[in-house]
Formats: C-alpha cells, structure tokens, sequence
C-alpha cells in the first residue's frame, strides 16, 4: 500500500494546476488585483454553494441517517455558536464513534 | 528569532528572523489543520489508495475541501465502475478535476487582496513561490496583519505558509499511516466527521458573510444536487459542478447590490460594502479550509 496509483496521480495534478493557477493570476498580473465586482461577488457564494452540494444527499447515504444527520445538524450549530474548527471535529468524531458502536451491525 | 522579529525593530530583523515570526502566527491555523488532515488521510486511505497517495494530494493541492470532495468522488466513482482503486476512466477524473478548480476558483479573489499587499515588490519566481501556500487560512492571517501593520514582508508571508504546509502535509502522512491500525467503528467515525466538517465550514460562511446570499447558495445546491442526482439520476460527478454553479447563481442574485433589477432606486454603496468587495474578506476567520 505504497506505491502510487496512476489514475488518482493524475487527478492531484490536475488539482494542483487549476488550484495554483487560481492563487498565482493575481501575483503575477497585476491588473487582475482587482476583480469585477459581479465576479468577485460570485466566487464569494461559490464556496457556500459547493459545500451544500456536498452535504446533500451524500452525508445521508453512507451511514444510518440518524446517526448522519445529528452529527451534521450538531456541527453546524456548534460552529455558529463561535466553537472552533478543532473541537467541532473531535466532538463529532467521538459521538458518531459512540453512535457506531451503541448500534448493532 | 521570534522575539528579536517582534521587537520594535522589526523594520531591520532579517529575513530569517521574519520567517519564524512568520512560522509562529501560523500556529492557530496549524491546531486547526493537523486533525483536518488526518482525517483527510485516513479517508483516502480508507478508499483503497495508498499511503503516499493520500501523501501527494496533500503535498500538490494544498487545498482541504478540493482535496476531501476529490478523495470522495473518486471513491465513489471507483466503487460505481466495480473497479480497483487504480481503474478510473478519463470521463470521472476530468470531472473531479474541473469540480475541484470551480472549487477552488474563491483563490483567485483572496489572491487579488494579498498579491498587492506585500511588500518590496519581490522577484516573479518568489512571487510565483509565495501564491502557492495561500490557503483560506492563510489568507485570514494575512489580511489581519495587512489590516495592522501595513503591508507584508515576504519572508513572514513565506514563513506563515511553510508552517501551515508542513501541518497539513505532516497531518494528512499521520492520518494515512494511522488508517491502517485503527478500528473499523472509529474509521466509520471519521468518515462522518468528514460531513460534520462540511457543515462547520458552511457555519463559518454564514457567520463571516452576509447570511441571506449564503444560505440561499448553500440551500439551492443542496436542493440541485439532491435533484440531479435522485429523479434525474445523474452521476456525482456530472451532478457537483451543475449544482455548485447553479446554487452560486441564486447566492450571487441574492447579494445583489439594492437598486440593481429591483424597482428601487437608492443608491447601492452600503449594500456592497457590507458583502461584496474586498472588506467582507477581512473578518474571515479560520473555520475554512485550504
């Protein structure tokens, strides 16, 4: 389990340009220090956009949803409630833990 | 070093002593991105990919969401086709890789705040090198001293991200060599917690930005994704990108400045301040990703 597997090598690249490419434009161009405001406004919502796409409906698919959608339900309120990325992680980690455990199969 | 680099004289501390001060201010995002990256190993590991597999997606992207929703596709993806790890077909990876930049696309924005802001107008190839480690965290630190102490010598900014990178590559090698060992109960565990991550992360946009735009994005994607990929029986990967632009759309409609397609007429200038533009950046914090 430590060689490299081709086709997933191919993704990391893949990732590392589009991702670099995005941080370096603005280093090296100067005139794309400032974007459009439309733009700009539209890459703000992206991230928000993208990470509800990825809680849904995968986060209720894999494991007993109960279980899913407390742990989900939990974090995100636990993180508007100001507690850090950390503690969030290592709560959650612990209950569904606890969750897997307490359930048969 | 680091308290010769905080000392008044700061203006005259050499490079060296810049980058460790530089490496010290990054270790809030390290505590932050040790356990992430662990995680992020032992998912990938958990897929039937390898230890330095997990390794070299650390070590290129340096970009934590990206590098979780492609472990996650191409786990999905794999399992679909009834293959080995190492049998993706050219259709799937293009998929994850375009899901990942459209992703990633934000850097751009954070990029275009820090690029001006550093100091002493540096070499191309050391400005090439300093655009590589600036992460969502790193840019929240950056731009909190820039708001501080003016603009940032390139030495710290490289400090802060050499610090940042090792955490996440370090995190991301412990996680992988740890995936092997620990129970399947705890490792099912985790694989949640990779969603309890996903809904942290949207907490923290709600709390750094306008709330209204973001949950109309976040909400909108959610609902997209749960369509294309139910009734209209879509595959992930097909199904992500259309989601994730679509539900950007009704965020970027949503945090229109006022007086644009309404009927009202007033002037805009507080509306954008309070979202769009480069203040509403300033008071992000560190609950997002790479």
């Amino acid at each position: 389990m430590t060689d490299l597997t081709l086709p997933w090598i191919f993704v990391c690249l893949g990732l590392f340009f589009g991702t670099y490419l995005g941080r370096a434009l603005p280093f090296w161009f100067s005139r794309m220090e400032s974007l459009p405001e439309p733009v700009a406004r539209f890459l703000e919502v992206v991230p928000a956009a993208a990470l509800g796409a990825l809680l849904f409906p995968d986060s209720l698919l894999g494991s007993p949803p109960l279980i899913a959608a407390t742990v989900v339900a939990l974090a995100f309120v636990l993180t508007l409630r100001g507690l850090g990325l950390t503690l969030v992680v290592l709560i959650t980690i612990g209950l569904a833990w606890g969750g897997f455990l307490l359930l048969p199969g | 070093m680091i308290q010769r680099a905080n000392a008044p004289g700061r203006e005259t501390a050499s490079a060296l002593g810049l980058f460790f001060s530089g490496a010290a201010s990054a270790l809030p995002i390290a505590t932050g991105y040790i356990p992430v990256a662990i995680t992020f190993g032992i998912l990938v590991v958990n897929s039937g990919l390898s230890f330095l597999d997990a390794v070299l997606a650390s070590a290129l992207a340096f970009a934590g969401a990206a590098q979780f929703m492609a472990a996650g596709m191409y786990a999905t993806a794999v399992s679909a086709a009834g293959a080995l790890p190492g049998g993706l077909s050219l259709a799937a990876g293009l998929q994850i890789v375009l899901a990942g930049w459209l992703l990633n696309l934000r850097h751009l924005l954070m990029s275009s705040v820090v690029a001006p802001n550093v100091a002493g107008s540096p070499s191309l190839s050391r400005r090439s090198l300093l655009a590589f480690g600036l992460t969502d965290e790193v840019f929240g630190v950056a731009t909190w001293r820039i708001a501080r102490e003016g603009p940032l010598r390139p030495a710290f900014l490289l400090g802060l991200e050499a610090a940042s990178y090792s955490a996440w590559v370090g995190g991301t090698a412990l996680g992988a060599s740890l995936g092997e060992v620990l129970p399947p109960s705890l490792r099912a565990a985790m694989g949640l917690a990779l969603y309890a991550l996903f809904a942290a992360l949207l907490a923290g946009q709600v709390r750094s930005r306008r709330p209204g735009p973001v949950a109309g994005a976040a909400i909108s994607g959610a609902a997209l994704n749960v369509l294309l990929r139910g009734p209209l029986s879509l595959g992930p990967g097909a199904a992500f990108p259309l989601a994730m632009i679509g539900g950007a759309l009704v965020g970027w409609y949503l945090s229109r400045p006022a007086g644009q397609g309404g009927g009202s007429s007033r002037n805009s200038s507080s509306a954008q301040s309070s979202f769009s533009g480069r203040n509403s950046f300033s008071s992000q914090k560190k609950e997002v990703l790479p």
